[in-house]
């Protein structure tokens, strides 16, 4: 068993953090509780800056845009063009719900586990990814929000012709 | 909400992102939440250069950057000299499947928030990183916060790091910190 031989070499060492955190918090105490909520607050501090967001998912969109003309112009998708193409994704799958899209965010998840399933990516049709990036563009014109019906159903549709492709591919 | 509440602003953060948008969201949040001292860095070779130069008390770390990414990047942070070795590293990530958690915990991470980012949950963990400082575990192949976050109940073996797990391990998670105590 580890440790009955005194002269067993340690092969692993625990160390305490020298620099205690604790030194420069404070816990607040009940009245000051009750008057900050930094939870709320860092809500409300979002909130002020929400005025923008529709302007910055419009940036995302037209950087994933851009990746994609870039990435659809050469008869085969180049790796290069393939990693642009998914870090535009992946910006949007962590943002969107934030800016106030997450249907938008869902298919953006979508084609990032496409373009993550699939090697080499020139692999993936070239139509399925054209689905993906049509469908954020029209998602973000219309501002589909969770209630809009046809949406959910494409995201759903694209979530299915997906994992068929991912399964066919892997039979 | 049922969650201690804490005085942060004396707490220098580092967000690094190379998403302007995403940086100006984290920022926000940070100062809602009380941080009044936070600097940004937009890829992780600026990170490097301003960790050394400031020496944040905590790093909130995009994974996926280009030039240096988030695991090339803790790793640098874990191997530089005491104390700064020692930063929390807050993993900030749309990958939020378990296999790329995993990688993250093993490059040496406290913590990893998923995108879309919540407020309590950034709160929480930053809370939880500063209340709950973890040991560290040095062997050969790791040098990072012990990775075992959870008391193991099941577990009849060997304690082989010489102590039982201590209870402030099930403060050691993502959720309500509901008490404090002293080592």
């Amino acid at each position: 068993m580890a440790g009955d031989n005194a002269n067993e070499t340690p092969d692993y060492e625990v160390v305490k953090p020298p620099r205690d955190l604790r030194a420069k918090v404070r816990v607040l105490d009940e009245r000051e509780a009750a008057r900050f909520d930094p939870v709320k607050a860092a809500e409300e501090a979002l909130e002020s800056l929400s005025a923008e967001f529709d302007r910055w998912m419009g940036d995302e969109v037209q950087t994933l845009f851009d990746a994609w003309a870039k990435a659809a112009a050469r008869t085969t998708i180049t790796a290069d063009a393939g990693d642009e193409l998914f870090r535009a994704s992946h910006d949007i799958k962590g943002q969107a719900s934030t800016l106030g899209f997450p249907l938008v965010g869902a298919i953006a998840g979508n084609l990032c586990y496409l373009l993550e399933s699939v090697k080499p990516v020139q692999d993936v049709p070239k139509t399925l990814l054209q689905q993906h990036v049509d469908a954020i563009r029209a998602m973000v014109a219309e501002r589909a929000t969770d209630e809009n019906r046809t949406a959910k159903a494409l995201v759903e549709r694209l979530a299915d012709v997906t994992d068929d492709f991912i399964a066919q591919r892997s039979s | 909400m049922n969650y201690l509440r804490v005085d942060l602003s004396k707490i220098t953060a580092m967000v690094v992102d190379d998403n302007v948008h995403m940086r100006r969201i984290l920022h926000t949040a940070l100062d809602g939440l009380g941080l009044r001292n936070i600097v940004e860095a937009v890829d992780g070779i600026e990170a490097w250069e301003l960790f050394q130069k400031i020496g944040p008390d905590i790093v909130l770390l995009d994974w996926r950057m280009p030039f240096l990414n988030g695991a090339e990047l803790t790793r640098m942070i874990r191997k530089s000299p005491r104390p700064e070795c020692f930063v929390p590293i807050i993993a900030v990530t749309a990958y939020s499947e378990k296999r790329h958690i995993i990688a993250a915990r093993d490059a040496g991470v406290n913590e990893v928030l998923c995108k879309p980012i919540s407020t309590k949950g950034l709160y929480l963990r930053i809370a939880n990183c500063v209340l709950n400082q973890r040991e560290f575990i040095r062997t050969k192949t790791f040098f990072g916060p012990d990775r075992r976050r959870f008391k193991a109940t099941n577990y009849t073996g060997e304690e082989r790091r010489g102590s039982p797990m201590l209870d402030r391990y099930e403060l050691d998670q993502p959720g309500p910190i509901l008490r404090t105590g002293t080592r």
